[in-house]
């Protein structure tokens, strides 16, 4: 089972959700991979303290001009929808920041002159706690395009899973609706949308829950401070007649705990037992549909 | 004309009512331009009408002529996104994987691909009470490359110099990513609010690290700041090593939410209008907002 958690913005409780609800199942027995898919601010490891074990760079590729066979013809220029390479008599310049790595320059280029190389784009982390495994990514400072490397993260995770049925993979997708948090949420069978019930807050869930519709995801609802603000979200979730899994109300221990870096399922009684039911639901719901992968 | 960016790393540190606020202590108009494209909100802190929609198109998605197309499959083996398939008849694409980089139409013998503009969002202008709003929203599962971020503050530039503002206030995107070196190339300033939690300073880390990369000066609103007095402490030890000042300290306030439920920001809340005050004179001592530049 492959669970991502989303939220339309920041700041709605998603990393905090997600690093609970993995915790929580690795409690009832489950095999978990909990997948910082965050890359641009990952956070999970500071509430999950995993030991890492292996590290590895990831990179994209990008194309250059290894001799000085050019006759500059200026054909890679011209295919090259992103403005990512420039010819100046037989000079080839690539952007690498303006590089998407499609390939098309190669293509173009009639002689074959062209070649790629790698260029790393951020670090991919692997390693356990005392109940789970973890995996996580960190897009390097400067780097433009987190997508490539959300990818990675999510398929290495995927690729380090043991074929057993009872596993869980949590994936802490990226804040919004753009292709990062789709390159996060892809693989999901089911997506947690982690929402306040203010104003902005339904805002964002909107925003959120649209593009789940768009790439035909299943979606369940947690309101993270229920207690705060109006009644639009409920009425919305039931009107979908989306499952709504988990209302955790405002909480002080809650709102402390990113202060030290704990959890909070190990300092208070209450979230432990919203989790606990909260992992119930999700291993229910696993089995009654069989597991699907 | 000044421009300052409030960003914070994360998102749900109260960025977008600290822009709002700012703009709303100044004496003069501002333009506010909501970069947050995914998810943006400052509309709704803002009452009025949008009197401006402009669709935003960036770049282009393959569509492959069934016609023309002999199904010879070398499109599928150059695509780098995995953006064709094949069913039993035809092949097409996946517009949302697709994106827009010509290799399939370079490849293809039979010249059976063509090309669709790609509508990215919506750019909107509303005029409010501090002035002007230019806002904007990406659709959905779009890619968020930035260009959509440097239309608005473009738009946001053009409607300031006609109307003689002197300050446009930028709400940033989260993360570290294009949209934020969109949001922060050239500014003035980049206001970054951060909390006293371990996320909170791990993000405020990154994205300093960001803005020392592009050369932009920041200053720093510690949000929250008595959550944590330790972890306050060591937001300003950091700061102190990269002589970067606070210009703020917002209190942990149960109230600040519930305020934003009815859109209220916190300048309008009693209890925070001074601090609010006090964080727009900060800046203004440091950059000198209605001076103008050069
Ligand atoms: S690989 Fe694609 S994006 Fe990069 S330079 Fe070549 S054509 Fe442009
Ligand atoms: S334009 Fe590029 S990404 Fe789109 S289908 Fe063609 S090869 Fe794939």
């Amino acid at each position: 089972m492959i669970i991502a958690v989303a939220s339309g913005k920041g700041g709605a409780g998603k990393t905090f959700v997600a690093t609970h609800l993995a915790t929580a199942l690795a409690r009832e027995g489950k095999q978990v991979v909990y997948v910082d898919a965050d890359v641009e601010e990952p956070n999970g490891h500071l509430f999950l303290h995993p030991d890492i074990t292996e590290q590895k760079s990831s990179k994209r590729l990008v194309p250059f001009l290894p001799s000085g066979n050019c006759i500059g013809c200026g054909n890679c220029q011209t295919v090259c929808a992103f403005h990512a390479i420039l010819v100046l008599g037989k000079q080839v310049t690539v952007f690498d920041d303006l590089c998407h790595g499609c390939g098309a320059c190669l293509l173009a280029c009639e002689h074959n002159y062209l070649s790629e190389k790698h260029v790393p784009i951020g670090d991919i982390q692997q390693g356990k706690t005392n109940s789970l495994s973890f995996v996580g990514g960190t897009l390097n400072v400067g780097e433009p395009r987190s997508t490539p490397l959300i990818t990675d993260v999510v398929q290495t995770a995927l690729a380090s899973r043991k074929t057993n049925a009872d596993e869980y993979v949590i994936i802490d997708a990226p804040p919004g609706t753009s292709c990062s948090a789709v390159a996060a949420t892809e693989a999901a069978d089911l997506v947690i949308l982690v929402a306040e019930p203010t104003r902005l807050g339904f805002h964002d869930f909107q925003l959120a829950f649209e593009m789940a519709t768009v790439i035909h995801k299943e979606v369940a609802v947690v309101i993270n401070r229920a207690d705060l603000g109006t009644e639009e979200l409920r009425k919305f979730v039931h009107e979908k007649k989306l499952p709504l899994l988990l209302e955790i109300p405002f909480n002080d221990v809650v709102a402390r705990m990113g202060t030290e870096g704990n959890l909070a399922i190990d300092e208070d009684a209450t979230v432990a037992e919203q989790f606990s039911a909260l992992s119930e639901q999700i291993i229910h719901r696993t089995e009654v549909s069989g597991g699907r992968q | 004309m000044k421009q300052i960016c409030v960003i914070s790393g994360k998102g749900g540190t109260g960025k977008s009512s600290i822009t709002a606020s700012l703009a709303q202590a100044s004496i003069q108009p501002s333009v506010i331009a909501d970069c947050d494209v995914d998810g943006a909100n400052s509309a709704l802190f803002f009452e009025g009408t949008d009197i401006e929609h402009t669709d935003f198109v960036s770049g282009s998605r393959a569509h492959i002529d069934t016609d023309d197309c002999t199904q010879c499959g070398r499109c599928i083996k150059v695509c780098r996104f995995n953006a064709i398939t094949s069913s039993a008849d035809k092949y097409s694409v996946n517009s949302l994987a697709c994106e827009g980089c010509h290799a399939c139409a370079v490849i293809c013998p039979s010249d059976a691909v063509q090309f669709i503009e790609n509508t990215v969002g919506m750019i909107f202008r509303r005029t409010i009470k501090t002035g002007e709003l230019i806002h904007a929203r990406l659709h959905p599962a779009q890619d968020n490359s930035g260009k959509l971020v440097s239309k608005v503050r473009d738009r946001a530039k053009e409607v300031a110099a006609e109307l003689n503002i002197k300050q446009i206030w930028i709400d940033g995107p989260p993360g570290i990513g294009c949209p934020v070196h969109a949001a922060i190339s050239n500014v003035n300033a980049a206001v970054i609010v951060t909390e006293p939690s371990v996320s909170g300073i791990h993000d405020l880390e990154r994205v300093s690290a960001l803005c020392s990369h592009f050369g932009v000066p920041i200053m720093v609103v510690i949000n929250k700041f008595d959550l944590s007095a330790s972890r306050t402490a060591e937001i300003e030890h950091f700061l102190g090593l990269q002589n970067a000042p606070i210009v703020g300290k917002i209190p942990f306030d149960k109230q600040i939410p519930l305020a934003q439920c009815e859109g209220k920001t916190l300048f309008q809340m009693d209890a925070h209008n001074a601090t609010i005050h006090a964080i727009y004179n900060e800046i203004d001592t440091r950059i000198g907002i209605l001076h103008s530049s050069k």
